[in-house]
Protein backbone atom coordinates (compact mmCIF):
# COMPACT_ATOMS: atom_id res chain seq x y z
CA UNK A 1 0.00 0.00 0.00
CA UNK A 2 1.46 3.35 -1.04
CA UNK A 3 1.29 6.35 1.24
CA UNK A 4 -0.47 9.58 0.43
CA UNK A 5 -0.45 12.89 2.32
CA UNK A 6 -3.18 15.45 1.88
CA UNK A 7 -3.21 19.24 2.31
CA UNK A 8 -6.38 21.15 3.23
CA UNK A 9 -7.17 24.68 4.41
CA UNK A 10 -8.75 25.50 7.75
CA UNK A 11 -12.26 25.35 6.35
CA UNK A 12 -12.11 21.99 4.61
CA UNK A 13 -9.89 20.70 7.42
CA UNK A 14 -12.86 21.45 9.72
CA UNK A 15 -10.96 23.74 12.09
CA UNK A 16 -13.13 26.74 11.36
CA UNK A 17 -14.02 29.49 8.93
CA UNK A 18 -12.49 32.90 8.34
CA UNK A 19 -11.77 33.27 12.08
CA UNK A 20 -9.27 30.41 11.79
CA UNK A 21 -7.64 31.56 8.55
CA UNK A 22 -4.52 32.61 10.49
CA UNK A 23 -3.84 29.19 11.99
CA UNK A 24 -0.37 27.72 11.48
CA UNK A 25 0.13 24.32 9.81
CA UNK A 26 -1.03 21.29 11.80
CA UNK A 27 -0.40 17.63 11.13
CA UNK A 28 -3.15 15.09 11.74
CA UNK A 29 -2.94 11.35 11.40
CA UNK A 30 -5.29 9.76 8.94
CA UNK A 31 -7.77 11.33 6.52
CA UNK A 32 -9.92 14.31 7.48
CA UNK A 33 -12.72 16.14 5.64
CA UNK A 34 -12.57 15.64 1.87
CA UNK A 35 -9.58 13.36 2.40
CA UNK A 36 -12.02 10.83 3.87
CA UNK A 37 -14.09 10.87 0.70
CA UNK A 38 -10.93 10.56 -1.36
CA UNK A 39 -9.65 7.67 0.74
CA UNK A 40 -12.59 5.51 -0.35
CA UNK A 41 -11.74 6.13 -4.00
CA UNK A 42 -8.01 5.46 -3.87
CA UNK A 43 -6.80 2.10 -5.10
CA UNK A 44 -3.46 0.96 -3.79
CA UNK A 45 -2.93 4.07 -1.68
CA UNK A 46 -3.73 5.15 1.85
CA UNK A 47 -3.97 8.70 3.16
CA UNK A 48 -1.75 8.44 6.22
CA UNK A 49 -1.76 12.11 7.23
CA UNK A 50 -3.60 15.35 6.61
CA UNK A 51 -1.90 18.73 6.89
CA UNK A 52 -4.15 21.68 7.60
CA UNK A 53 -3.12 25.33 7.35
CA UNK A 54 -5.05 28.59 7.43
CA UNK A 55 -5.23 30.33 4.05
CA UNK A 56 -4.12 33.69 5.44
CA UNK A 57 -1.22 32.13 7.30
CA UNK A 58 0.04 30.49 4.11
CA UNK A 59 -0.42 33.73 2.13
CA UNK A 60 1.25 36.03 4.68
CA UNK A 61 3.88 33.74 6.23
CA UNK A 62 4.57 31.53 3.23
CA UNK A 63 8.16 30.64 4.07
CA UNK A 64 7.38 30.02 7.73
CA UNK A 65 4.45 27.80 6.76
CA UNK A 66 6.54 25.83 4.28
CA UNK A 67 9.33 25.42 6.84
CA UNK A 68 6.80 24.06 9.36
CA UNK A 69 5.40 21.66 6.75
CA UNK A 70 8.93 20.51 5.93
CA UNK A 71 9.50 19.70 9.60
CA UNK A 72 6.36 17.56 9.55
CA UNK A 73 7.16 15.79 6.29
CA UNK A 74 10.90 15.22 6.72
CA UNK A 75 10.29 12.26 9.01
CA UNK A 76 7.38 10.80 7.01
CA UNK A 77 7.49 8.49 4.04
CA UNK A 78 5.01 9.13 1.26
CA UNK A 79 4.56 8.44 -2.45
CA UNK A 80 2.06 11.10 -3.47
CA UNK A 81 0.94 14.50 -2.23
CA UNK A 82 -2.58 15.82 -2.81
CA UNK A 83 -4.02 19.27 -2.08
CA UNK A 84 -7.51 20.75 -2.30
CA UNK A 85 -9.69 20.78 -4.38
CA UNK A 86 -9.57 24.58 -4.17
CA UNK A 87 -12.39 25.38 -6.64
CA UNK A 88 -12.45 29.13 -7.30
CA UNK A 89 -11.03 30.11 -3.89
CA UNK A 90 -8.05 32.30 -4.74
CA UNK A 91 -6.12 32.11 -1.48
CA UNK A 92 -6.73 28.37 -1.15
CA UNK A 93 -5.71 27.81 -4.78
CA UNK A 94 -2.46 29.73 -4.33
CA UNK A 95 -1.80 27.84 -1.09
CA UNK A 96 -2.37 24.44 -2.76
CA UNK A 97 -0.07 25.42 -5.65
CA UNK A 98 2.59 26.78 -3.30
CA UNK A 99 2.61 23.63 -1.15
CA UNK A 100 2.52 21.25 -4.14
CA UNK A 101 5.45 23.03 -5.78
CA UNK A 102 7.42 22.97 -2.54
CA UNK A 103 6.74 19.30 -1.81
CA UNK A 104 7.51 18.21 -5.34
CA UNK A 105 10.84 20.04 -5.38
CA UNK A 106 11.93 19.00 -1.88
CA UNK A 107 10.80 15.35 -1.84
CA UNK A 108 10.73 14.51 -5.57
CA UNK A 109 7.22 13.15 -5.12
CA UNK A 110 4.36 13.94 -7.53
CA UNK A 111 1.92 16.54 -6.25
CA UNK A 112 -1.61 16.98 -7.54
CA UNK A 113 -4.22 19.61 -6.84
CA UNK A 114 -7.50 20.72 -8.40
CA UNK A 115 -8.82 24.20 -9.15
CA UNK A 116 -11.28 26.04 -11.28
CA UNK A 117 -9.90 27.48 -14.54
CA UNK A 118 -10.33 31.04 -13.24
CA UNK A 119 -8.52 30.45 -9.96
CA UNK A 120 -5.40 32.69 -10.01
CA UNK A 121 -3.46 29.71 -8.63
CA UNK A 122 -3.77 28.02 -12.04
CA UNK A 123 -1.58 30.51 -13.88
CA UNK A 124 0.78 30.81 -10.93
CA UNK A 125 1.49 27.09 -10.54
CA UNK A 126 0.35 25.17 -13.63
CA UNK A 127 3.98 24.73 -14.68
CA UNK A 128 5.02 23.42 -11.28
CA UNK A 129 2.55 20.63 -10.53
CA UNK A 130 -0.50 18.81 -11.86
CA UNK A 131 -3.57 21.01 -11.47
CA UNK A 132 -6.73 19.19 -12.44
CA UNK A 133 -9.56 21.29 -13.80
CA UNK A 134 -12.25 21.55 -11.14
CA UNK A 135 -15.60 23.19 -10.48
CA UNK A 136 -16.24 26.65 -9.14
CA UNK A 137 -17.44 25.83 -5.62
CA UNK A 138 -17.71 23.05 -3.06
CA UNK A 139 -20.87 21.73 -4.73
CA UNK A 140 -18.46 20.35 -7.35
CA UNK A 141 -16.70 18.24 -4.72
CA UNK A 142 -18.67 15.18 -5.83
CA UNK A 143 -17.23 15.50 -9.32
CA UNK A 144 -13.77 16.82 -8.51
CA UNK A 145 -12.84 14.19 -5.90
CA UNK A 146 -13.40 11.17 -8.19
CA UNK A 147 -11.38 12.98 -10.90
CA UNK A 148 -8.56 13.57 -8.45
CA UNK A 149 -8.75 9.96 -7.24
CA UNK A 150 -8.65 8.56 -10.78
CA UNK A 151 -5.57 10.62 -11.60
CA UNK A 152 -3.94 9.78 -8.25
CA UNK A 153 -4.59 6.08 -8.86
CA UNK A 154 -2.73 6.26 -12.16
CA UNK A 155 0.30 7.76 -10.44
CA UNK A 156 0.11 5.32 -7.51
CA UNK A 157 -0.07 2.35 -9.84
CA UNK A 158 2.63 3.59 -12.20
CA UNK A 159 0.28 3.89 -15.19
CA UNK A 160 1.54 6.14 -17.98
CA UNK A 161 0.02 9.62 -17.91
CA UNK A 162 -1.31 11.11 -21.12
CA UNK A 163 -1.22 14.74 -22.18
CA UNK A 164 -2.97 17.55 -20.35
CA UNK A 165 -6.19 17.55 -22.38
CA UNK A 166 -6.61 13.78 -22.14
CA UNK A 167 -6.02 13.69 -18.39
CA UNK A 168 -7.92 16.87 -17.54
CA UNK A 169 -5.08 18.89 -16.02
CA UNK A 170 -3.90 22.33 -17.09
CA UNK A 171 -1.08 22.17 -19.60
CA UNK A 172 2.29 22.53 -17.90
CA UNK A 173 3.89 23.87 -21.08
CA UNK A 174 5.86 20.67 -21.58
CA UNK A 175 6.02 18.84 -24.90
CA UNK A 176 7.00 15.21 -24.59
CA UNK A 177 6.94 12.37 -27.06
CA UNK A 178 4.75 9.48 -25.95
CA UNK A 179 4.29 6.14 -27.63
CA UNK A 180 0.69 5.01 -27.70
CA UNK A 181 0.53 1.58 -29.32
CA UNK A 182 -3.23 1.41 -29.06
CA UNK A 183 -3.70 4.73 -30.86
CA UNK A 184 -3.76 5.39 -34.57
CA UNK A 185 -0.38 6.52 -35.75
CA UNK A 186 0.37 10.13 -36.49
CA UNK A 187 -0.10 9.79 -40.26
CA UNK A 188 -3.57 8.33 -39.75
CA UNK A 189 -4.54 11.02 -37.28
CA UNK A 190 -3.19 13.79 -39.52
CA UNK A 191 -5.10 12.31 -42.49
CA UNK A 192 -8.34 12.17 -40.47
CA UNK A 193 -7.85 15.75 -39.36
CA UNK A 194 -7.11 16.93 -42.90
CA UNK A 195 -10.20 15.19 -44.27
CA UNK A 196 -12.34 16.88 -41.62
CA UNK A 197 -10.79 20.23 -42.42
CA UNK A 198 -11.39 19.79 -46.16
CA UNK A 199 -15.02 18.85 -45.52
CA UNK A 200 -15.45 21.86 -43.27
CA UNK A 201 -16.13 19.62 -40.27
CA UNK A 202 -14.96 20.52 -36.78
CA UNK A 203 -11.67 19.02 -35.63
CA UNK A 204 -9.45 19.44 -32.60
CA UNK A 205 -5.75 20.25 -32.90
CA UNK A 206 -3.45 18.05 -30.83
CA UNK A 207 -1.05 20.93 -30.30
CA UNK A 208 -3.24 23.93 -29.64
CA UNK A 209 -1.51 27.29 -29.39
CA UNK A 210 -2.36 29.38 -26.37
CA UNK A 211 -3.97 32.44 -27.91
CA UNK A 212 -2.44 35.33 -26.06
CA UNK A 213 -4.20 38.46 -24.95
CA UNK A 214 -3.94 41.15 -27.62
CA UNK A 215 -1.25 43.75 -27.02
CA UNK A 216 -2.41 47.36 -27.35
CA UNK A 217 -1.35 48.63 -30.76
CA UNK A 218 1.55 51.04 -30.31
CA UNK A 219 1.12 54.46 -31.90
CA UNK A 220 2.67 54.76 -35.37
CA UNK A 221 5.73 56.88 -35.99
CA UNK A 222 5.01 60.42 -37.14
CA UNK A 223 8.08 60.63 -39.32
CA UNK A 224 10.42 57.71 -39.96
CA UNK A 225 12.98 60.27 -41.13
CA UNK A 226 13.27 61.48 -37.55
CA UNK A 227 12.82 58.10 -35.84
CA UNK A 228 15.42 56.07 -33.99
CA UNK A 229 15.17 52.48 -35.22
CA UNK A 230 16.63 49.19 -33.98
CA UNK A 231 16.83 45.89 -35.84
CA UNK A 232 16.22 42.54 -34.10
CA UNK A 233 16.24 39.12 -35.73
CA UNK A 234 15.31 35.59 -34.73
CA UNK A 235 16.79 34.11 -37.90
CA UNK A 236 20.01 33.16 -36.13
CA UNK A 237 22.59 35.37 -37.88
CA UNK A 238 25.79 35.51 -35.81
CA UNK A 239 29.45 36.43 -36.35
CA UNK A 240 31.37 33.52 -37.91
CA UNK A 241 32.16 30.94 -35.24
CA UNK A 242 29.09 31.84 -33.15
CA UNK A 243 31.04 33.49 -30.28
CA UNK A 244 27.99 33.63 -27.99
CA UNK A 245 27.16 30.00 -28.66
CA UNK A 246 23.53 30.78 -29.51
CA UNK A 247 21.70 27.45 -29.56
CA UNK A 248 20.37 26.17 -32.89
CA UNK A 249 17.04 25.34 -31.25
CA UNK A 250 15.29 26.21 -27.98
CA UNK A 251 17.60 29.21 -27.64
CA UNK A 252 18.12 30.77 -24.24
CA UNK A 253 20.62 33.42 -25.37
CA UNK A 254 20.81 36.29 -27.81
CA UNK A 255 23.76 38.19 -29.26
CA UNK A 256 24.26 41.96 -29.40
CA UNK A 257 26.42 42.80 -32.38
CA UNK A 258 27.93 46.18 -33.16
CA UNK A 259 27.08 47.90 -36.43
CA UNK A 260 29.30 50.87 -35.75
CA UNK A 261 31.40 51.77 -38.77
CA UNK A 262 29.72 49.10 -40.88
CA UNK A 263 27.93 49.88 -44.13
CA UNK A 264 27.03 46.30 -44.96
CA UNK A 265 27.38 42.72 -43.70
CA UNK A 266 29.79 40.63 -45.73
CA UNK A 267 29.72 36.95 -46.58
CA UNK A 268 32.34 34.97 -44.69
CA UNK A 269 32.14 37.22 -41.63
CA UNK A 270 28.67 36.00 -40.61
CA UNK A 271 26.84 32.71 -40.52
CA UNK A 272 23.38 31.53 -39.59
CA UNK A 273 22.93 28.94 -36.85
CA UNK A 274 19.13 28.61 -36.85
CA UNK A 275 18.39 24.87 -36.74
CA UNK A 276 15.11 25.09 -38.63
CA UNK A 277 15.97 26.13 -42.19
CA UNK A 278 18.54 25.81 -44.97
CA UNK A 279 21.52 28.07 -44.23
CA UNK A 280 22.92 28.32 -47.73
CA UNK A 281 21.29 31.68 -48.67
CA UNK A 282 22.07 33.34 -45.35
CA UNK A 283 25.67 32.14 -45.37
CA UNK A 284 26.14 33.24 -48.98
CA UNK A 285 24.72 36.68 -48.21
CA UNK A 286 24.07 37.66 -44.58
CA UNK A 287 22.11 40.69 -45.79
CA UNK A 288 19.32 38.38 -46.91
CA UNK A 289 18.68 38.18 -43.15
CA UNK A 290 19.94 41.52 -41.85
CA UNK A 291 19.77 44.09 -44.69
CA UNK A 292 22.26 46.56 -43.27
CA UNK A 293 23.16 48.15 -46.62
CA UNK A 294 19.49 49.01 -47.20
CA UNK A 295 19.09 50.44 -43.68
CA UNK A 296 22.25 52.54 -44.09
CA UNK A 297 21.07 53.84 -47.45
CA UNK A 298 17.69 54.81 -45.97
CA UNK A 299 19.56 56.51 -43.12
CA UNK A 300 21.77 58.46 -45.58
CA UNK A 301 18.71 59.50 -47.57
CA UNK A 302 17.02 60.80 -44.43
CA UNK A 303 14.18 58.27 -44.67
CA UNK A 304 15.35 56.57 -41.47
CA UNK A 305 16.41 58.97 -38.73
CA UNK A 306 18.99 56.91 -36.88
CA UNK A 307 19.95 53.25 -36.77
CA UNK A 308 20.70 51.84 -33.31
CA UNK A 309 24.41 50.87 -33.33
CA UNK A 310 23.77 47.23 -32.40
CA UNK A 311 21.56 44.53 -33.79
CA UNK A 312 20.16 41.76 -31.65
CA UNK A 313 20.11 38.20 -32.85
CA UNK A 314 18.76 34.91 -31.55
CA UNK A 315 17.25 31.71 -32.90
CA UNK A 316 13.47 31.47 -33.04
CA UNK A 317 13.24 27.71 -33.35
CA UNK A 318 11.25 25.76 -30.72
CA UNK A 319 11.99 28.65 -28.39
CA UNK A 320 10.26 28.37 -25.07
CA UNK A 321 7.76 31.17 -24.48
CA UNK A 322 9.28 32.15 -21.16
CA UNK A 323 12.78 32.39 -22.63
CA UNK A 324 11.46 34.50 -25.52
CA UNK A 325 9.84 36.88 -23.06
CA UNK A 326 12.94 37.01 -20.87
CA UNK A 327 15.21 37.76 -23.83
CA UNK A 328 12.86 40.54 -24.95
CA UNK A 329 13.00 42.00 -21.45
CA UNK A 330 16.79 41.86 -21.50
CA UNK A 331 16.88 43.71 -24.84
CA UNK A 332 14.29 46.36 -23.95
CA UNK A 333 16.57 48.35 -21.56
CA UNK A 334 19.17 48.74 -24.36
CA UNK A 335 16.45 50.12 -26.61
CA UNK A 336 15.13 52.48 -23.98
CA UNK A 337 18.60 53.68 -23.07
CA UNK A 338 19.13 54.72 -26.70
CA UNK A 339 15.62 56.28 -26.93
CA UNK A 340 14.58 53.88 -29.68
CA UNK A 341 11.23 54.82 -31.26
CA UNK A 342 10.50 51.68 -33.30
CA UNK A 343 11.82 48.20 -34.06
CA UNK A 344 12.13 46.26 -37.29
CA UNK A 345 11.92 42.61 -36.27
CA UNK A 346 12.99 40.04 -38.83
CA UNK A 347 12.18 36.32 -38.59
CA UNK A 348 13.06 33.34 -40.72
CA UNK B 1 6.73 36.17 -28.40
CA UNK B 2 9.47 38.74 -28.24
CA UNK B 3 7.60 41.15 -30.51
CA UNK B 4 4.67 41.38 -28.13
CA UNK B 5 6.84 42.13 -25.14
CA UNK B 6 8.57 44.99 -26.96
CA UNK B 7 5.32 46.45 -28.26
CA UNK B 8 3.89 46.33 -24.71
CA UNK B 9 6.42 49.04 -23.79
CA UNK B 10 4.78 51.31 -26.37
CA UNK B 11 7.50 50.93 -29.02
CA UNK B 12 5.85 50.00 -32.35
CA UNK B 13 7.30 46.88 -33.95
CA UNK B 14 6.98 45.68 -37.53
CA UNK B 15 7.40 41.92 -37.80
CA UNK B 16 8.96 41.02 -41.16
CA UNK B 17 8.07 37.36 -41.50
CA UNK B 18 7.13 34.69 -44.00
CA UNK B 19 4.83 32.59 -41.81
CA UNK B 20 2.28 35.32 -41.16
CA UNK B 21 -0.37 32.98 -39.61
CA UNK B 22 2.04 32.24 -36.75
CA UNK B 23 2.69 35.92 -36.27
CA UNK B 24 -1.07 36.59 -36.25
CA UNK B 25 -1.78 33.83 -33.74
CA UNK B 26 1.09 35.17 -31.63
CA UNK B 27 -0.74 38.48 -31.37
CA UNK B 28 1.60 40.67 -33.44
CA UNK B 29 -0.01 43.91 -34.64
CA UNK B 30 2.08 45.10 -37.61
CA UNK B 31 3.13 42.26 -39.91
CA UNK B 32 5.03 42.61 -43.18
CA UNK B 33 5.27 39.56 -45.44
CA UNK B 34 8.87 38.65 -46.23
CA UNK B 35 10.30 36.92 -49.31
CA UNK B 36 10.71 33.49 -47.74
CA UNK B 37 11.73 31.50 -44.69
CA UNK B 38 15.48 31.05 -45.39
CA UNK B 39 15.58 34.31 -47.38
CA UNK B 40 13.44 36.90 -45.63
CA UNK B 41 14.78 40.07 -47.24
CA UNK B 42 15.18 39.15 -50.93
CA UNK B 43 14.76 36.51 -53.61
CA UNK B 44 18.04 34.56 -53.71
CA UNK B 45 17.53 33.66 -57.38
CA UNK B 46 17.40 37.28 -58.44
CA UNK B 47 20.59 39.08 -59.55
CA UNK B 48 22.64 40.84 -56.84
CA UNK B 49 21.45 44.21 -58.20
CA UNK B 50 17.80 43.17 -57.97
CA UNK B 51 18.30 41.74 -54.48
CA UNK B 52 19.88 45.01 -53.37
CA UNK B 53 16.77 46.84 -54.57
CA UNK B 54 14.48 44.26 -52.91
CA UNK B 55 16.25 44.70 -49.57
CA UNK B 56 15.93 48.45 -49.86
CA UNK B 57 12.27 48.31 -50.82
CA UNK B 58 11.24 45.89 -48.07
CA UNK B 59 13.00 48.03 -45.45
CA UNK B 60 11.44 51.17 -46.89
CA UNK B 61 8.08 49.39 -46.68
CA UNK B 62 8.84 48.38 -43.08
CA UNK B 63 9.31 52.06 -42.21
CA UNK B 64 6.04 52.89 -43.97
CA UNK B 65 4.25 50.19 -41.93
CA UNK B 66 5.70 51.67 -38.73
CA UNK B 67 4.16 55.02 -39.75
CA UNK B 68 0.75 53.47 -40.51
CA UNK B 69 -2.10 53.92 -38.07
CA UNK B 70 -3.89 50.57 -37.70
CA UNK B 71 -6.98 49.59 -35.73
CA UNK B 72 -6.40 45.83 -35.67
CA UNK B 73 -3.71 43.25 -36.48
CA UNK B 74 -2.73 43.95 -40.07
CA UNK B 75 -0.66 42.04 -42.62
CA UNK B 76 1.09 44.18 -45.24
CA UNK B 77 2.69 42.91 -48.47
CA UNK B 78 6.20 43.94 -49.40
Amino acid sequence: MKKVIMYLNQFFGQIGGEDQADCAPQLHEGALGPAQGLQGLLKGGEITHTIICGDNYMAVHTQRALDAIAQMLDSLEFDLFLAGPAFLAGRYGSACGEVCKFVQERYKVSAVTSMNRDNPGVDMFRQDCYILEGGSNAAAMRKDLPKMAAFANKILNGEPLKWAQAEGYFSRGIRRQVLLPEEENVAERAYEMLMKKLKGQPFVSETPMDVPEPVPIAKPLEDAGKARIAFISTAGLVPMGNPDRIQTAAATRFGRYSLEGRESLKAGEWETVHGGYDHSYGNADPQIIMPLDALRKLEREGKLGYLHPYFYSTVGNLTNQLNAERMAHEIIPYLQEDHIDAVIFGSA
Amino acid sequence: MMVREIEKTGIPVVHVVSMTPISLSGGVNRILTSYGIPNPMSDPYATPQVQERQRYEIMEKALEVLCTDIQEQTVFDH
